[in-house]
């Protein structure tokens, strides 16, 4: 067991910067599951909208106004500068600016049709949204006062206030899933996992590889009495025990951070769909390896794979939000298998309405994938030592 | 001579082919994945498309004259915003369960969604249906209260009387995704820092072999160092106009329309990568990878602050900690491209600006303080 042996001899004596590595991304990992499992950029499934509410006059008309919205919006406190505004629409902290004018409620109650100012994201569902919701209850008020039926700002907000009380009754059938915003810290963890693992196994299977690609170093070792049978097991043996290391210590701050929501079913399949992710990068870690030739090529090709899977594969941006096209492209990453299955467990109320049948495909592709980036790996490196060797 | 020194470093330089896939092959093929991922986000995320949705077509339904026509109406023309399909019960829950409607619609005494879950498309059909019944209800109790008001009424029901005007903070879309293509652009600035860190690691002699050797060259330090920055202030350039025209024309990013500010801001983004790597070259001891590392850290961390990884940082930072938006080289950089592409005015941007330039000043004065008149006992 000498390759093995030495494979480990060579880990621990770059064992600080590996462990700077591992805890560089674990953080990485941690704040980005964080700012997922918070953010609600990208999960326009929340059923309230930001806006900025500005008003030039306080009435009771313009109150009963906000409170009628106040079920399909949150208010921002944005303060009211051009610059300020611009800035929370692009960045999307509020998705709606609605401005009342001075004298809104005279003219209103005059019969007359004042305006207010609003400002959204042109096209967008919720601007839609809220424009169709404050254009109904101006609509409904206006009925009032143009029939004559009101004559005075208060009674009409007292009026309104009668007239919302009246909605439609609303039945949710169980689908047994969830949305969106409501996946769980352990999903996005797991989620995040993928680019992890991605990143440091190429990183340091690849650049171990390095140390014995050395062509010194591999005619001496070949001319020892080990076959390339013996020599290729062993390594593939001490590539197998670091991503199992590695993946258990994922699992065990996976643990510390979630804390009792680790434990349940579910994670299992979480778990279990990861360490399958583990292999397939070990062994694209293997091929990566013995494709190149220097460091600097292994850190160009680590990045470009964990960020060019992350992207593609619906890591860092939801599958749901992608066209098409780039969908159809992403089934040649094994990222987008994994995230599929994982999207599946988090979507799951419970375990029994789970897609397990996603979970399997997962697993399998990722087996298929980690074992054709093994043989081709296996094929370059014999086609390396034959020619080394001549 | 100082020519000669220039060319020479340039092809120098050129050949570097490690570092010339991480300032000009890696942001291109950063700019292809966020191209192909974060693009149309804003469109798929909230773009808007009418809702699918069904309604039962029972009885009550087909007597209910004034909800068919409400219905209808919202279905219909080009700013509809359902896609309405009449159905039976069992079909309507059906095609709710084959995921193939949001909701479905049951008129009765009251009306009643039904929906498949929470969400935007759920509300929509909440807010429908509660707006048709208030309407119902003020209508009611208007002509209860006074029977003879029933053609004022209808005429004020069937008035389209526009309530709202919409009003636009700027000529642009606000395309949220630009942002991460403006932060890209910034980080390939801030990379040209690798040319900086080479050339302060180049020039002074103890710390690489090549600088021992430009050292005892008959050729003043000064000269050898200004004709190197030149060479790679030219390489860098090139590579971030090339991946900027990338950017532009090939992806269809758009900077807006004052391309000479476009220019000026790429251009003080250059000299601060430039000058920064540099004076982290003269500044920092100990090893080329140390330096590389401080350098990576330091304009990763700026990216991340600057929201090219998560958006929501940049704009909890500018609201909870101003301070930190003003000495992050990369969100000045970044802020000052939206500024052009967003903002009618340039008020900020100038300011932008001009703590660039202050960064550019100190840390070329810096490195210049640093590296001037070093003399080596022993090599």
């Amino acid at each position: 067991m000498q390759v093995f042996k030495l494979c480990g001899k060579v880990m621990r004596q770059n064992r600080l910067p590996i462990l700077i590595y591992i805890t560089v991304f674990i953080m990485l990992s941690l704040i980005m599951t964080a700012a997922a499992s918070k953010d609600q950029t990208y999960q326009y499934t929340a059923e309230k909208t930001e806006i900025a509410f500005l008003t030039e006059e306080n009435t009771p008309l313009v109150e009963g106004m906000k409170a009628a919205l106040s079920e399909n919006a949150a208010f921002m406190d944005i303060e009211d500068t051009p610059a300020v505004l611009a800035d929370a629409l692009y960045y999307r902290e509020v998705s709606y600016i609605i401005r009342v004018p001075a004298g809104f409620t005279d003219a209103f109650m005059k019969g007359e049709d004042p305006q207010l100012g609003c400002t959204s994201v042109p096209g967008s569902f919720s601007g839609t949204y809220i424009s169709e919701k404050l254009q109904l209850w101006l609509q409904t008020a206006s009925m009032y006062v143009k029939t004559g039926a009101v004559t005075d700002a208060d009674t009409l907000a007292d009026r309104m206030n009668d007239v919302m009380s009246e909605t439609a009754s609303v039945a949710i059938t169980d689908s047994g899933t969830k949305s969106v915003s409501d996946y769980s810290f352990l999903s996005y963890y797991f989620k995040y996992l993928a680019y992890i693992l991605t990143a440091i196994l190429i990183s340091i299977l690849a650049v171990l590889m390095q140390v014995f690609n050395d062509r010194d170093l591999r005619r001496r070792t070949f001319c020892s009495p080990i076959t390339a049978y013996s020599y290729n097991g062993q390594f593939l043996l001490a590539g197998m025990a670091f991503s199992a290391g590695l993946w258990i210590v994922m699992m065990v701050c996976g643990a510390a951070f979630t804390g009792k929501t680790f434990f349940q079913e579910s994670t299992l399949l979480y778990a279990l769909n990861s360490l399958a992710y583990t292999m397939m990068a070990a062994a694209l870690g293997f091929l990566i390896g013995t494709l190149t030739t220097s460091r600097e090529q292994v850190g160009a090709l680590a990045n470009v794979c964990s960020l060019g899977f992350s992207f593609l594969g619906g890591i860092f941006i939801p599958q749901a939000y992608m066209g098409k096209g780039v969908l159809a492209a992403a089934h040649f990453t094994p990222a987008y298998w994994y995230v599929k299955a994982n999207d599946a467990l988090a979507a799951a109320k419970n375990l029994s309405s789970a897609d397990i049948t996603a979970v399997r495909n997962s697993i399998l592709v990722l087996l298929c994938f980690g074992a054709a980036f093994l043989a081709i790996g296996l094929a370059a490196e014999k086609r390396r030592r034959e020619f080394s060797e001549a | 001579m100082s020519s000669h020194i220039f060319t020479t470093r340039l092809k120098c330089l050129f050949r570097d082919r490690a570092t010339v896939f991480w300032t000009m092959a890696f942001p291109i093929i950063l700019a292809l994945l966020f191209n192909a991922t974060l693009r149309n986000i804003d469109k798929m995320a909230d773009g808007f498309q009418p809702v699918d949705i069904a309604v039962v077509d029972n009885e009550m339904y087909e007597n209910d004259s004034s909800f068919r026509e409400a219905l209808n109406a919202a279905s219909d023309g080009e700013n509809r915003i359902f896609s309405l399909t009449e159905a039976s019960e069992e079909e309507a829950a059906d095609l709710l369960r084959g995921g193939r409607i949001s909701g479905y619609f049951t008129d009765g005494d009251l009306v009643s969604v039904t929906v498949g879950s929470s969400g935007f498309e759920a509300s929509l059909m909440q807010t429908f249906a509660d707006s048709y019944m208030q309407m119902h209800y003020a209508s009611s109790d208007i002509l209860e209260a006074d029977p003879q008001s029933y053609e004022t009424l209808m005429t004020a029901v069937k008035e389209k009387t526009g309530y709202l005007r919409d009003v636009s903070i700027s000529d642009a879309e606000p395309d949220s995704a630009y942002s991460y293509f403006y932060a890209l652009l910034a980080m390939a600035c801030l990379y040209a820092g690798f040319w900086g860190l080479r050339e302060a690691e180049d020039i002074q002699a103890d710390l690489s072999v090549r600088a021992a050797r430009v050292n005892i060259a008959p050729v003043k330090k000064g000269k050898a160092f200004f004709s190197s920055m030149a060479a790679s202030f030219v390489l860098s350039m090139s590579e971030i106009l090339l991946l900027f025209l990338f950017l532009r024309f090939v992806l269809g990013i758009d900077f807006g329309v004052r391309t000479n500010l476009v220019l000026l801001v790429t251009l003080a983004g250059c000299l601060l990568g430039l000058s920064g790597g540099a004076f982290i070259g003269a500044v920092v001891r100990g090893s080329e990878n140390l330096k590389t590392g401080v350098m990576l850290g330091l304009t990763m961390t700026g990216c991340m602050l600057a929201g090219m990884m998560y958006q929501g940082i940049k704009i909890q930072i500018d609201r909870n900690a101003p301070a930190l938006r003003w000495i992050n080289p990369v969100n000045l950089l970044t802020d000052a491209y939206y500024n052009i592409y967003y903002l009618p005015a340039l008020d900020r941007f100038w300011i932008d600006m001009a703590i660039l330039g202050g960064f550019i000043a100190v840390f070329s004065i810096g490195t210049y303080l640093k590296i001037r008149r070093q003399k080596y006992a022993s090599l």
